[in-house]
């Protein structure tokens, strides 16, 4: 039971924005997409949530294709963390989060779903930001409390019996995620890292885009690269962040060394040859 | 329901709250301790208590339309009667009210039933109009909605002149009713008509609530989180609507009330729009009944617009919302 996308073509007007992509992603991975600007990551993304159809190709979730799937049933098996951060009205980071368990309580959360946006609060470090009012935040405090609200919306509730009627909650989920890091300090991308590292242990499928190769390589199991609209490799991080392949697909020399003291290799760009 | 007992109350013939009370009382059979005479029994009965009703009811209604257009269009610059939607329920008002004169039911239950109609249809054309104008692939830029809500609301004003100058039928009502409002001709069918309409329409708002909670994250995140953000849109388009529409036929258009309710009730409920939404509607109906009190004793026995006291009070508070949004943005 995975999330697929196979041989998916994206075009608008003449431009193609994805061409022949297939990823996959199973339950307890995670799989970093990476690649230079304009690769398609972000189209990618939206075509697995569901906001663009592909014009050809399919994205099926455990087997079944996106367009089939109810809309609520789907909610409540993947969340999306897209770029957008702004929210109307002076909505508080809490509520914000809260919202993200809307497609399991349909309206009133009950004091399990307050529990678990509180509990996902702190594990963002953005207890203390609760009651601010969200639209008032930094964009690093911002981007956690929409980490959050993602995370939230695919965790079950203490007390959720997987059985039943439940069965769906207990059902494995997926979370997509458009550069979760990308506004935070070092030790809140690896909070964030090991947040979701988590999730995946627990039996969540987590995609992400993420531009940080090195956070890549310590967090993914796989990372799909990609350049062009098109997907260049997908493999581990060993056999993805290779110097010939780094180079040709960001076009500056990069330097691919073993890390000193952990199992994957650590990523050097360098600056272009000529130049000062 | 202490602001309706006193404003029932307070007119040309004057009527003590105690006295308000005895006669209701009377009504159902209790008999209370306070006399009153015949003639502030015939008053109170025919026609403050529907003027007072009708006035809440259209309270609610625009302040409930103001809660559903903010939450639609993402902003709490929104106001149907700003953008056009109220000048075109005017309009389709009017219009139907001519109708209703030429059949011989105006002011009766077919005749009010008719002006609400057209109301509705003038309004849902003004809605459209201005969606279409406002919108850029999908998404409403509030800015451009409120500059086509202007000249849009100009346009319908004068044609609504037009159309009550070129009628010749005083039912019509004057240029002054139509965009300044009044609630000086109202009638029973008013409140009937009124009541069936905007309860239920308040009810189905609250319930959309938590999602145009979840719209508030923007409209791809909200169908991220299992919100059917296209119906959501037809529904609550179709509330606003109907909420003005009711609004209009009932006293004309009375403008910044449903601006001014939800920007008051936001800062002390919270921004749960199921909250706003009940909050709004209460906040509405108890404000309008007072407004409508002042209109008619501050310058007793001449009536002013009620439209006249809202839009003193809620065109100041519009430009401070611009002002601190200006101050938000520059952030």
């Amino acid at each position: 039971m995975t999330y697929a996308a196979r041989g998916v073509e994206v075009r608008v007007g003449a431009a193609t924005l994805l061409a022949d992509v297939s990823v996959e992603v199973a339950p307890g991975e995670i799989v970093a997409v990476a690649g230079p600007n304009g690769a398609g990551k972000s189209t990618l993304i939206a075509t697995l949530a569901g906001d663009r159809r592909p014009d050809r190709g399919s994205v099926t979730l455990a087997g079944r294709a996106l367009a089939d799937w109810p809309r609520l049933d789907l909610a409540r098996r993947r969340a999306v963390m897209s770029a957008e951060r702004s929210v109307a009205f002076a909505f508080t980071a809490e509520e914000v989060a809260l919202l993200g368990r809307l497609p399991l309580h349909g309206g009133d959360p009950t004091e399990a779903d307050r529990a678990v946006v509180a509990t996902l609060l702190e594990a963002v470090d953005c207890a203390h930001l609760a009651g601010r009012v969200f639209a008032t935040l930094s964009t690093g405090e911002r981007q956690r409390v929409a980490l959050a609200r993602a995370i939230a919306q695919v965790t079950d509730a203490p007390g959720d019996e997987p059985s039943g009627d439940t069965a769906a909650a207990s059902a494995e989920r997926f979370l997509l995620l458009d550069e979760p890091t990308s506004s935070l300090d070092p030790a809140h991308q690896h909070l964030a890292m090991r947040l979701l590292r988590r999730g995946a242990d627990a039996g969540r499928g987590v995609l992400a885009v993420l531009h940080d190769l090195n956070l890549a390589a310590a967090y993914a199991d796989r990372i799909v690269l990609m350049a062009g609209a098109r997907v260049i490799a997908t493999g581990s991080p060993t056999e993805v962040l290779r110097a010939d392949l780094l180079e040709r697909v960001f076009g500056i020399p990069m330097l691919v060394l073993p890390h000193p003291h952990r199992r994957h290799p650590l990523v050097i760009a360098e600056p272009p040859p000529g130049e000062p | 329901m202490a602001a309706i007992v006193v404003a029932v109350g307070i007119g040309a013939v004057a009527i003590a709250p105690t006295e308000v009370l005895a006669i209701l009382a009377a009504r159902i059979g209790i008999t209370l301790p306070w006399t009153y005479g015949e003639q502030q029994e015939t008053v109170l009965l025919a026609i403050r208590v529907p003027r007072v009703l009708a006035t809440a009811l259209v309270g609610a209604a625009w302040a409930a339309a103001g809660v559903a257009t903010q939450g639609l269009y993402r902003t709490p610059l929104a106001d149907p009667a700003l953008v056009g939607i109220g000048a075109g329920a005017a309009l389709g008002a009017a219009l139907a009210t001519g109708l209703a004169v030429a059949l011989g039911v105006v002011a009766q239950l077919p005749g009010t039933l008719l002006v609400t109609a057209g109301a509705f249809l003038a309004a849902l054309a003004a809605a459209a109009i201005v969606y279409r104008v406002a919108s850029a692939s999908g998404r409403v830029v509030v800015a451009t909605m409120l500059l086509a809500g202007l000249a849009l609301s100009a346009f319908l004003a004068a044609l609504t002149a037009l159309v009550v100058a070129a009628g010749r039928v005083p039912e019509m009502g004057s240029v002054a009713f139509w965009t300044l409002g009044s609630f000086s001709g109202v009638v029973g069918s008013d409140v009937l008509i009124a009541a069936l309409a905007v309860i239920p329409a308040i009810a189905v708002l609250a319930r959309l609530g938590p999602r145009l909670d979840a719209l508030a994250l923007g409209e791809m995140e909200a169908g991220h989180l299992g919100v059917d953000v296209s119906r959501l849109t037809i529904v609550i388009s179709l509330l606003f609507t109907l909420l003005t529409a009711v609004a209009v036929a009932v006293a004309g258009v009375i403008a910044f009330v449903a601006l001014l309710i939800p920007g008051l009730v936001r800062p002390l409920l919270g921004q749960s729009h199921r909250l706003v939404a009940i909050g709004s509607a209460l906040l509405g109906a108890t404000l309008l009944v007072l407004a409508d009190v002042l209109a008619r004793s501050l310058f007793s026995p001449v009536e002013l617009s009620i439209g006249v006291i809202t839009t003193l009070v809620g065109a100041p508070f519009f430009l401070w919302l611009l002002l601190r949004d200006r101050g938000l943005t520059a952030r």
